[in-house]
């Protein structure tokens, strides 16, 4: 039905598929250390070493646990399964508050203590208005 | 109440900028499509009127449906 | 092969009512401003800044859109060689380009009162600032290449080789730990926006859809008269 020609490109632009997914997965999992933002609490407790390298640590603030000194905050991340201690000083934004989502960035002292030069809050896919909040907590 | 309104709790910077910038870009791009377009009909009237002085040469000018259909669009809205 | 496509029938539909699609747009952009910027609420811990969404996510939306139509099309003007394909590719690159820079410039405006930080590089904002080098590498080589006989094979070849950061960006919030969240709007299970807040955010992609619409008929009137400008030319 179709020419010779015709053939050949569709097989050349098959083959040009196939082979782009595959290389960009074989990148996006070498680089799986870089592609992700942030580790765990339980990806930190699993590390084998702890380097010097700068890292972020992902995951809610934990109720009742941030302590704020004269200019340092200390609070715990949280992923439901291990915990991390983060101290850290500076400004926070706006939306760093308790049960909110939060990415530190700075270094491991030990598996359990991080100390952070940056805090970015992190945004849940929710979005309400306040009054739907307070209706829905008020259930 | 138009202060309060603008400023947004301090968000109002973020707000308004994202939206100007958003306008902008819209406007922007309408006007440079739209000047290209005119650029181009301006370009084919002034060919066209020439071809059409010399009848003799229609026959070599190759028609294709969807150029008429795309002339007599451009001439439509001449303005 | 696709008569439906060659004869136009269904463009030059449109640009009959190109006028009348103009006044739609305006509108509908009207009335998505007075309700995201007046009518709908506050978030409960956004405030005020929740309302760059309405038009971040809407110019995301559309320009991954466009690109997907113009790798599938080019997949096709490729192999079968529909050179009226490269031209409908070629009318839709611009706003696609330009709604990914809104995308990209909103996006970090929203980031800064949000997370505290204007950029991130995680996987998300990544795979859409390569979008963008997509978006600029397919318009230049359009410039470039202008008068090689292979211009089809170059940007087809581009255009699908861009389809691939498609479905990476759409699902690199959902494979890896990223800084940017998880989409609300989703089609198989419920969305996680609040309805008075969704209206404006549907009524702002109804209204960039049309604007999309109308310049990609003004650029593809622009490119037949150009081609019909060669014709002349040749006589």
């Amino acid at each position: 039905m179709y020419g010779k020609k015709v053939k050949l490109r569709f097989i050349f632009i098959f083959a040009l598929i196939l082979i782009t997914i595959l290389t960009s997965y074989l990148i996006l999992n070498n680089l799986k250390s870089n592609v992700v933002y942030f580790l765990s609490p339980t990806e930190i407790s699993n590390l084998t070493e702890i380097t010097n390298e700068k890292l972020r640590v992902g995951g809610m603030v934990k109720k009742n646990s941030i302590k704020i000194d004269s200019n340092n905050i200390n609070f715990v991340i949280t992923d439901f399964s291990n915990e991390i201690i983060v101290s850290f000083s500076g400004s926070v934004p706006n939306l760093f508050k308790e049960e909110k989502g939060v990415v530190a960035e700075g270094y491991l002292r030990d598996k359990n203590f991080f100390i952070a030069n940056k805090i970015l809050a992190k945004h849940d896919e929710n979005y309400m208005p306040p009054e739907v909040k307070e209706a829905l907590e008020g259930k | 109440m138009i202060v309060n309104f603008l400023n947004m709790d301090g968000h109002g910077i973020f707000v308004w900028s994202a939206f100007i910038f958003t306008m902008v870009n819209f406007l922007t791009l309408y006007f440079i499509i739209s000047k290209n377009l005119k650029k181009e009909k301006i370009k084919f009237f002034s060919r066209y009127s020439i071809y059409k002085k010399d009848k003799d040469r229609t026959k070599n000018l190759p028609e294709s449906k969807e150029t008429v259909s795309a002339i007599k669009f451009a001439v439509k809205s001449k303005n | 092969m696709f008569p439906f496509f060659q004869s136009d029938r269904f463009l030059f539909f449109c640009l009959k009512y190109q006028k009348l699609i103009f006044y739609f747009f305006v509108s509908l952009l009207v009335l998505g401003l007075w309700e995201g910027l007046i009518v709908s609420p506050e978030d409960y811990i956004q405030g005020n800044s929740v309302r760059i969404m309405y038009v971040h996510v809407p110019s995301a939306w559309i320009s991954l859109g466009i690109f997907s139509v113009i790798g599938t099309l080019s997949i096709f003007s490729f192999v079968f060689k529909i050179k009226n394909f490269l031209i409908i590719c070629k009318s839709l690159a611009p706003t696609g380009f330009v709604f990914n820079l809104i995308a990209l410039v909103t996006g970090a405006i929203w980031g800064k009162p949000t997370w505290g930080t204007w950029w991130a590089w995680d996987a998300r904002i990544t795979s859409m600032l390569i979008l963008f080098l997509f978006y600029f590498v397919y318009l230049l080589s359009f410039n470039l290449f202008k008068k090689n006989k292979n211009l089809n094979k170059i940007s087809s070849i581009i255009a699908i080789l861009g389809l691939i950061n498609i479905p990476i960006i759409k699902f690199s919030v959902e494979w890896w730990s990223t800084l940017h969240q998880p989409s609300s709007v989703k089609i198989l299970s419920e969305t996680s926006i609040h309805n008075s807040m969704l209206l404006p955010l549907l009524i702002m992609t109804a209204s960039f859809a049309l604007f999309s619409l109308l310049i990609f008929l003004m650029k593809y009137n622009t490119e037949l008269i150009k081609l019909r400008n060669k014709r002349l030319d040749r006589l």
